[in-house]
């Protein structure tokens, strides 16, 4: 009887230190939330001071996606004028071509200058112009282009 | 190709003078020979590019860097290529290198643009018409 008597009294109070730290853990975290809330506020309506600065790049090691492998450019027009005799400058240029054509949704347009007017310098001009990136091939003949 | 250099508009011949200033140029050629001419050639179209203000890139590699130059051989009319896949290989990061930079400025242009700024508005010692000493751009 004594001893259900002790058992009783010392399961009442392990049951009262157990909800006494229920509720101060529960003020102490309303309180935290409530700090963070604050500073929350104030960051949002205090000015910023890095807003010259773009953000700092992220990179996810997971995924291996970083800020700058998605950030996607526009897609640039790449003109490749060449002059190939034999075949072997064309060939080097399919190869150019197709590297260039795996980035930034790249237009590549390949031109044998041999079939352009040469007294057309309008349309010389025009052509250079719509591109934004030109890539020169020829074969080499005594020691310079061809 | 040299032919063709040469009618490319310029103030010399009373053409407006062309403007690749936001334009990124490379170059690439083949050769029969180690000691033939490739890198003077390689030289000459990238001096033709830089005389119209085109960036020039280059390759990825030390071995590229003023472009590719691929040895073939095109006797009897059959091209054979030396080394084709190491060749293909510094010619296609050549091409994306380009096309990546190409990019990038296409976007860095526009928002010169977005800013009512001209992306042509620079100090130019062959256009009069534009103030020197340069100018900073915000």
């Amino acid at each position: 009887m004594c001893s259900k008597l002790k058992r009783d009294k010392t399961g009442a109070v392990v049951y009262a230190l157990l909800i006494l730290v229920i509720v101060a853990g529960a003020s102490l975290g309303a309180a935290t939330l409530a700090k963070v809330t604050e500073i929350q506020q104030a960051e949002s309506t205090a000015p910023s001071t890095s807003s010259c600065y773009p953000p700092a790049p992220s990179f996810n090691k997971a995924s291996g996606e970083s800020q700058f492998s998605s950030f996607v450019g526009e897609a640039p027009n790449i003109l490749i004028a060449y002059h190939s005799v034999s075949g072997g400058t064309e060939q080097l240029v399919n190869f150019t071509a197709g590297g260039a054509l795996q980035c930034c949704n790249a237009t590549v347009i390949t031109v044998d200058v041999a079939t352009l007017d040469p007294n057309d310098t309008v349309a010389t001009a025009e052509l250079l112009n719509s591109a934004d990136g030109i890539i020169l091939g020829s074969g080499v003949y005594n020691g310079d282009v061809q | 190709m040299s032919n063709w250099l040469t009618t490319w508009p310029n103030s010399h011949s009373g053409d407006t003078m062309l403007d690749l200033s936001w334009t990124v140029g490379d170059a690439l050629c083949t050769s029969g020979g180690y000691a033939t001419g490739a890198q003077p050639t390689l030289y000459s179209l990238q001096r033709a590019l830089q005389t119209f203000n085109a960036m020039y890139a280059g390759g990825t590699s030390w071995r590229s860097g003023t472009g590719i130059c691929a040895i073939v051989d095109g006797s009897d009319g059959a091209v054979g290529m030396e080394n084709v896949s190491e060749v293909a290989k510094y010619a296609q990061y050549l091409g994306y290198r380009v096309a990546m930079m190409a990019s990038q400025l296409k976007v860095a242009k526009a928002a010169i643009r977005a800013a009512n700024q001209d992306p042509f508005d620079y100090s130019n010692p062959d256009r009069p018409d534009i103030q020197w000493p340069p100018r900073v751009l915000p």
